[in-house]
């Protein structure tokens, strides 16, 4: 990491206690980076985050921060902002957290549209108690309470945000590091509640029981499935199949929203 | 590049500190604390600069070859790797960022 940026880590607290090739690292370094580049002064900074794996996130952090109760970052968040509204604040949640344990509070969130920024761990399970089925758990995979595959669909989160009245809908997987940390620093400077989903990898939860295999083979999954939404958007609807758009979905450049 | 590297030092490149060393374009490090051994940065260097270690890490084994894309410090999730291009300004964290 960047000399310039370790003076955002807790040092003493690494190495962290994520799994080997664990992709939260990844949004946890594209987050720094996100701050250091809007050169924001750290006492005008917190940083909430909930339970969970992702939620680990805000320990490793050299700036003031609350590691709040489950699902209910967002609510502490909403307090911390209120009290002191001169305060930037970002708000790390996990899939489960934010949109199973915290789902009401999120539609909420984004309803108010208070000037949050929720940077939501996106890996497809609940990594941390063993890789249960999450919301955002896509439709056949397997999950240790879906051991024959999961029969649900999964929440369309950028829709769902959008839907409850976000203002800043992104999504950036952790192998397209640049965006995601364009559209976090983006999501921070807009004036309203912004969400960005990072998608991540979990290699022991969630890859292991998918035969995903290795970190490597995670990140390059994600560089092969996810495409640009405008480039989504001209796919026709075969060529879409096995695709997920990423990038800015609100304020979006097209008027359309993918199927 | 490779015209340009300087001998690499065996102490280091055996990693007792990490491993660091002079390399073509840009000096790369590894944090031997903060390294789980992953892979990521062995698979996806498209320069192949780091090769797997027997206690389970990684190390630079090919130092010359690096180009300082930056690719495995972005994707390191141990945040373990520095790569720091040479003869390039680097932006300064805000004030107060650097202290711990």
């Amino acid at each position: 990491m960047e000399e310039a940026l370790e003076g955002y880590l807790r040092s003493g607290m690494l190495p962290h206690m994520w799994c080997a090739g664990c992709g939260n690292g990844i949004v946890l370094h594209c987050l720094i980076r996100a701050l250091h580049e809007l050169e924001l002064p750290r006492e005008k900074l917190a940083v909430v985050a909930g339970i969970g794996c992702a939620g680990r996130a805000a320990g490793y952090l050299n700036l003031d921060t609350l590691h709040a109760t489950h699902g209910r970052a967002l609510t502490f968040a909403t307090g911390v902002k209120l009290a002191n509204p001169d305060l930037t604040v970002v708000v790390l949640m996990g899939d489960g957290d934010a949109t199973a344990i915290g789902g009401n509070h999120l539609i909420h969130a984004a309803r108010r549209d208070l000037d949050l920024t929720a940077v939501v761990f996106n890996n497809s399970i609940y990594g941390m108690t063993g890789g249960q089925h999450s919301p955002l758990t896509p439709q056949g995979s397997i999950s240790t309470t879906a051991p024959e595959g999961s029969n649900q669909r999964p929440f369309d989160l950028p829709h769902l945000a959008r839907g409850a009245g976000a203002g800043f809908v992104a999504r950036a997987t952790t192998y397209h590091h640049r965006l995601l940390t364009r559209l976090i620093e983006n999501g921070i400077r807009h004036r309203g509640f912004a969400l960005v989903e990072a998608v991540t990898y979990c290699p022991t939860a969630f890859g292991r029981h998918n035969k995903m295999g290795s970190p490597v083979e995670g990140l390059r999954w994600q560089r092969d499935h996810f495409v640009d939404i405008e480039k989504y958007m001209g796919l026709p609807e075969k060529d879409r199949i096995g695709k997920e758009p990423m990038g800015l979905f609100y304020p979006a450049p097209e008027p359309e929203w993918p199927d | 590049m490779a015209g340009r590297a300087a001998p690499w030092p065996a102490a280091v490149c055996g990693y007792t500190g990490g491993g660091e060393g002079p390399v073509g374009g840009a000096l790369v490090r590894v944090d031997e604390k903060r390294c789980k051994g992953c892979g990521i940065c062995v698979g996806l260097c498209p320069r192949r600069v780091f090769v797997p270690d027997e206690r389970g890490k990684v190390r630079v084994g090919r130092p010359e070859e690096c180009v300082a894309c930056g690719l495995c410090d972005s994707l390191c999730p141990d945040l373990a790797i520095t790569v720091e291009p040479r003869g390039k300004g680097r932006k300064e964290a805000p004030a107060g960022a650097a202290a711990v």
